[in-house]
């Protein structure tokens, strides 16, 4: 071991004792796992691959690592090996399990088949097309609507005590596309403070929007 | 579309960026119609995405769904990259490999706990740089970060705890309202008038399910001969679908339900260390119920206890202080 890593392994030992002398769950711990894992990261020490299910099984590894430092029996033991070295092997393991589960996966899948005729058929060739984007800029297009016509007149009665000729309506109108105009160019153009009026939107049309928006469902077919 | 970073910051963290977080990004992009708008979203849900990951890393509850930036309304008329946490709301923002500070839009600088700056490093990649606990304007020179370790003890002094002695005294805290905001008439006839005071609270469950929302009620009872700092309480928790509408300057959001009464398979509990005690009650198929309710417990001052509403594989808890 070379004397960075002597130095590297005798930090991330002290950050290990830190962590372990404050109470599961507090912001100590927190505080000095958030050392250990930018500590590690930097490194580079860490086994790394480039499949798509590494990125997933390093964040179960250090989610794991967390829960389980101290614990008694599978926890990390000083006298055994280095810090790096502890979450080394439990990355691999875990790389392991999702793996195996990645290969389970592949073979429960059509794998290409061959016609009669020698032909091969590629799974791929019968995946339906990916949907238009156009329904994705449905959403715009109803809710423009919604501002422009106002038929509960929900927006334009949400009034700026301040400036009275300023209202919800009045601003998302300027706010949404096509016009996304700049908090300097409504200010200037309406003859207010910037930083109010942006901090009177947020406040005062935010909700406004999160409630239409659940009252037209869209929130339901929304991803998550 | 990122270039390689140009220097590395001793403090940052470097977060890899998985397919699903690209999707995200992606999905959402596409909702935009300007170029400039879908390639703002990209990189806010990348950004915000990074942070959740590391949040969780850290044991630290997430309420991703609860976030703007996951609303597609609210990302078409802001420029946000919110993340929701049990003690109030972090903004997430991204910069280039080049970028000397960080851009905060104005209508972003209100109502955050902290401004966490994530530094998209390439397709693969990105670092957490730092944060701080206030701007004061929109451009946030990165050379005034505090280190990211610093960033669970700023959360810690926000209490995620409701602590209901405070009750006792008129002081609610978190979003819990009076009864009659939040329930119908029907619904309060059920519930515990005789106790000295109910609180009711939205859980959101439709930003995590295929459920409308909820309220959860608690009702507290001390006798009136009663001494506040040293006697014990006696606490009722009732889950009731969100039926009653109301909107307030705070924001107040829920699905209407369609019938009043709780889909099956809600699940209510309760838990407490300190007295050992762990209860749940599950919502009917057949018949339904109009509400469901952990039986009356005594608790001691100091006492901590969490209620947890489960749907599915989803959780929303509440800690509580006696």
């Amino acid at each position: 071991m070379n004397s960075r890593s002597r130095e590297l392994d005798r930090q991330l030992r002290q950050l290990v004792v830190q962590m372990c002398a404050c109470p599961s769950g507090s912001a100590g711990r927190q505080s000095a796992f958030s050392e250990v894992i930018c500590l590690v990261t930097r490194s580079r020490k860490l086994w790394r691959e480039s499949t798509p299910y590494y990125p997933d099984a390093l964040q179960e590894m250090w989610e794991y690592s967390l829960q389980n430092i101290d614990h008694p029996d599978y926890g990390y033991d000083p006298d055994v090996c280095g810090v790096v070295t502890w979450l080394d092997d439990r990355l691999k393991k875990i790389i392991r399990k999702h793996r195996d589960r990645a290969q389970r996966q592949r073979k429960r899948h059509a794998s290409a088949t061959q016609l009669q005729d020698g032909q091969v058929l590629d799974p791929v060739d019968r995946l339906v097309a990916p949907p238009d984007p156009q329904p994705a800029l449905d959403l715009w297009i109803r809710l423009l609507d919604w501002v422009k016509t106002d038929p509960d007149q929900v927006l334009s009665s949400r009034v700026c005590l301040r400036h009275p000729h300023i209202t919800a309506q009045v601003l998302l109108l300027r706010r949404l596309p096509p016009d996304e105009q700049s908090w300097d160019t409504i200010a200037t153009a309406l003859g207010a403070n910037k930083t109010y009026i942006a901090q009177w939107y947020s406040r005062y049309c935010n909700p406004l929007l999160r409630t239409w928006g659940q009252s037209q469902g869209y929130l339901d077919s929304m991803d998550t | 579309m990122f270039s390689p970073p140009a220097s590395t910051n001793d403090n940052s963290l470097p977060i890899l960026i998985n397919q699903e977080m690209h999707q995200h990004a992606k999905r959402f992009s596409q909702q935009h119609p300007s170029e400039t708008g879908a390639m703002r979203t990209y990189r806010n849900t990348l950004a915000v995405s990074v942070v959740n990951r590391y949040l969780n890393m850290l044991g630290i509850k997430t309420r991703l769904p609860e976030s703007d930036s996951w609303n597609p309304l609210l990302r078409l008329a802001n420029d946000v990259a919110d993340l929701v946490v049990p003690q109030g709301c972090l903004e997430c923002r991204p910069v280039g490999t080049t970028d000397l500070s960080c851009y905060v839009p104005l209508e972003v600088q209100c109502d955050r706990l902290a401004y966490v700056v994530v530094r998209l490093d390439s397709e693969q990649e990105a670092s957490i740089l730092g944060f701080v606990s206030q701007v004061s304007s929109e451009y946030l020179p990165l050379a005034d970060l505090r280190p990211l370790s610093e960033l669970p003890q700023l959360l810690a002094r926000y209490t995620t705890v409701v602590e209901l002695r405070q009750w006792l005294e008129g002081i609610y805290q978190q979003n819990w309202q009076a009864p009659e905001t939040l329930l119908q008439s029907q619904q309060l006839a059920l519930s515990n008038l005789q106790a000295t005071v109910q609180r009711a609270k939205l859980i959101p469950l439709n930003l995590y399910s295929e459920h409308s929302d909820a309220v959860l009620l608690l009702a507290l009872s001390m006798p009136e001969s009663a001494d506040i700092s040293t006697d014990t309480m006696s606490v009722k928790a009732q889950l009731y679908p969100a039926i009653a509408k109301q909107e307030t300057v705070s924001g107040l959001r829920f699905v209407q339900a369609s019938v009043d009464c709780l889909l099956p398979d809600i699940k209510l509990s309760i838990h407490s260390a300190h007295s050992n005690l762990s209860r749940d009650v599950i919502s009917r198929a057949y018949p339904r119920d109009n509400c469901i309710q952990i039986p009356q417990f005594q608790g001691e001052l100091g006492e901590q206890f969490t209620l947890t509403v489960t749907v599915g594989d989803q959780h929303i808890e509440e800690q509580f202080q006696l």
